[in-house]
């Protein structure tokens, strides 16, 4: 009895660690595709044009003006 | 009205629940979870604000959350286009946990908490200036907001009067205060997002030789503004933060075990000088745009309470307010009061001046708890005895777990999950590390003081600043005071002081009072109440186990006094499961 216990134990563990690995396979293939491709391709035609998304190297002053006030409520219901 | 905050996923999550603009209940995760920083929903936290306000989640009337998700991972993306492909691992890190629960906040709320109103998102700076600014005692001042990283912007400058807050412009990611600090702070060996303070505390060991490399890799500009040269770091694509060429100038990465040597004291020295050089330029330019008196702090940067104790006199501002909670657990804090006083336009009724907000025990609660665990305790006959035998178990060198009321608001211990001991006593230092807390020698402890005899031992700010009493300010010691206090003066002469008023703590104040009969004066080490690597003590079953894990000699827990040396059968030794 208890060798069984200690069997399906571990089988459900081993099963888990298993779906673990499969998980983060799957992951890392489909996050690979998505950085190689979608951002890859995004990145490299906007480099061409010129365009940066940060400001890793220009001189001068660092400020953004925002002047940002309270707004009308339902701008608040947004995430961005 | 009842309005919640929350903040999570970065660093420290927290909930705030505020009732007709007033403090209900302001808590951490951590405190429940034993996670330290703990960054996950803060559901424990959440639960103990509804059970102490007596309600459910349908009965909040607004959820506020301290960030703009989307503008957040908008940021990430921007991020990795500019950065591909050496931002790939970064990516692969990050992205599942956006996906999974960042980019779903909303439907996480409501299904947590059982809440179908609205929810609120207020950018994170925001929420920043509006922790400090709305719970301040000023009508308007000029509001500095300086941390890692919100959704883009690092630093911010802005304006309040009445109800209404401006943030005026703002400095973006990748050049960011915060962190420099955090990549210095890697550097020297420490963790990020956890042990900046002890580069702070190091700091003062060393000289400022390496000034000269940080100006090489921060430029001030004229404008208040400041620039980070990126060829020296490598947190915008890596999980990583400082680079070859940082190292290459400022020598190899101290790895966690190995000796600290007097290059890395210089170094601290060096980054908390250019730390407080780059605050008080932009201090100086928001006095210069804004010509107000009164001078808000917020963000990670505003507990470098070193630099907060040099801003007035380096500053034409005249008074300061920093919150308690002063990090990102002050967000959740800051968009609560946001929505009620500026989003719906309440008056402001509210002033932060005490910072006990959080879980706390009935007499009952605490004494079923040691009967049921058949602890050996005793208990005071009333509040004289309690005051007069702790002061003089104080007195006699013992440490003190000091566990009373409310738990603190913010990252400081502030008498009421303390722990106590004499200041007086030349190797008290010793004995708090050797028993309790096993920090690093350089690392100072604290002095609380009574608030009308700090200017007795202290050279502080006039009029005393209230987040002096949240722990968030040094001072130095007076010098011909320094001999009196050996254990809380630092190897410069500065002490982190707390200051307190009988009306914010009466047993805490009454206690310092008692000691001053006996020694001479009205001050007492106070440490935070944990053991080392863990949150600080929440529930009476923490106190306990804290002491009886360290070398603490007595638990005072409400008017029950139990000694450690009376309970053999639960010691244990707490330095053998640490993690920090
Ligand atoms: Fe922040």
């Amino acid at each position: 009895m208890n060798n069984a216990v200690v069997f399906f134990k571990g089988f459900k563990q081993g099963f888990r660690n298993f779906s673990h690995l499969i998980t983060d396979i799957v992951n890392f293939v489909l996050l690979f595709i998505v950085y190689f491709t979608g951002i890859g391709i995004v990145s490299i035609i906007s480099k061409l044009f010129g365009k940066h998304f940060m400001d890793l190297k220009s001189s001068g002053s660092s400020w953004v003006v925002r002047k940002l006030k309270k707004r009308p409520i339902e701008e608040y219901y947004r995430l961005f | 009205m009842r309005i919640l905050g929350i903040s999570c996923y970065y660093h420290d999550a927290a909930a705030c629940l505020i009732k007709d603009g007033k403090i209900v209940a302001a808590t951490e995760e951590e405190r429940f979870t034993r996670v330290k920083h703990d960054i996950s929903f803060p559901i424990n936290a959440i639960n103990y604000c509804l059970e102490e306000a007596g309600i459910k989640g349908k009965d909040i009337d607004y959820v506020g959350f301290y960030e703009k998700p989307l503008l957040k991972f908008e940021r990430l993306l921007s991020q990795h286009l500019e950065m591909f492909p050496k931002s790939f691992w970064s990516f692969y890190k990050a992205l599942p946990s956006w996906i999974n629960e960042k980019l779903r906040v909303p439907s996480t709320i409501r299904k947590k908490i059982g809440y179908k109103g609205d929810i609120l998102f207020v950018e994170h700076h925001m929420a920043h200036a509006a922790s400090s600014y709305l719970v301040s005692p000023f009508k308007k001042a000029a509001i500095l907001t300086t941390d890692g990283i919100g959704e883009w912007a690092t630093t911010t400058l802005g304006y309040a009067n009445g109800n209404e807050i401006t943030i005026d412009k703002e400095i973006h990611f990748p050049h960011s205060l915060g962190l420099l600090y955090s990549a210095v702070t890697a550097h020297l060996g420490f963790k990020v997002n956890d042990h900046e303070y002890k580069v702070m505390g190091l700091a003062p060991y060393g000289k400022p030789t390496y000034y000269d490399k940080f100006k090489k890799l921060i430029r001030i500009n004229e404008d208040g503004s400041y620039k980070l040269d990126m060829k020296y770091f490598v947190y915008h694509y890596k999980l990583t933060m400082p680079s070859k060429r940082f190292i290459k100038e400022f020598g190899p990465v101290r790895k966690r075990e190995e000796k600290i040597e007097q290059r890395h004291k210089d170094i601290a020295a060096s980054l908390q000088k250019i730390t407080e050089e780059v605050l008080f330029h932009l201090a100086n330019h928001l006095y210069k745009i804004t010509k107000m008196e009164n001078l808000c702090l917020a963000g990670g940067v505003a507990l470098n309470s070193v630099a907060n104790g040099k801003i007035l006199r380096n500053t034409p501002f005249k008074q300061i307010y920093i919150q308690a909670a002063a990090g990102d657990a002050g967000t959740s804090l800051g968009v609560a009061f946001y929505i009620y006083n500026t989003i719906l336009g309440k008056k402001r009724v509210y002033v932060m001046d005490n910072a006990y907000h959080g879980t706390h025990f009935s007499t009952n609660e605490i004494k079923n708890y040691l009967d049921k665990n058949k602890i050996v305790y005793l208990t005071f006959k009333d509040d004289n005895q309690l005051v007069k035998q702790t002061a003089k178990l104080i007195y006699e060198n013992n440490v003190i777990g000091w566990f009373q009321d409310r738990m603190e608001w913010g990252p400081r211990a502030l008498g009421a999950r303390s722990i106590l001991s004499n200041p007086t006593n030349p190797k008290m230092k010793e004995i708090l590390n050797l028993k309790v807390k096993h920090r690093e020698h350089f690392r100072p402890f604290a002095p609380v003081v009574t608030t009308e005899d700090t200017y007795d031992y202290f050279e502080a700010d006039k009029p005393l600043p209230i987040p002096a009493d949240f722990m968030l300010i040094v001072y130095p010691i007076k010098k011909e005071k320094r001999r009196l206090l050996p254990a809380v003066t630092h190897v410069d002469g500065s002490g982190r002081l707390q200051t307190i008023k009988k009306s914010q703590n009466k047993r805490y104040y009454a206690v310092i009072k008692e000691f001053e009969k006996l020694s001479g004066v009205p001050i007492l080490v106070n440490t935070s109440f944990n053991i080392r690597g863990e949150p600080i003590v929440c529930t009476p079953e923490h106190a306990y186990r804290c002491m009886m894990g360290t070398g603490i000699d007595y638990l005072i827990m409400d008017k029950f006094l139990i000694a450690r040396k009376d309970n053999p059968k639960d010691m244990w030794d707490s330095e053998k499961t640490i993690n920090d």
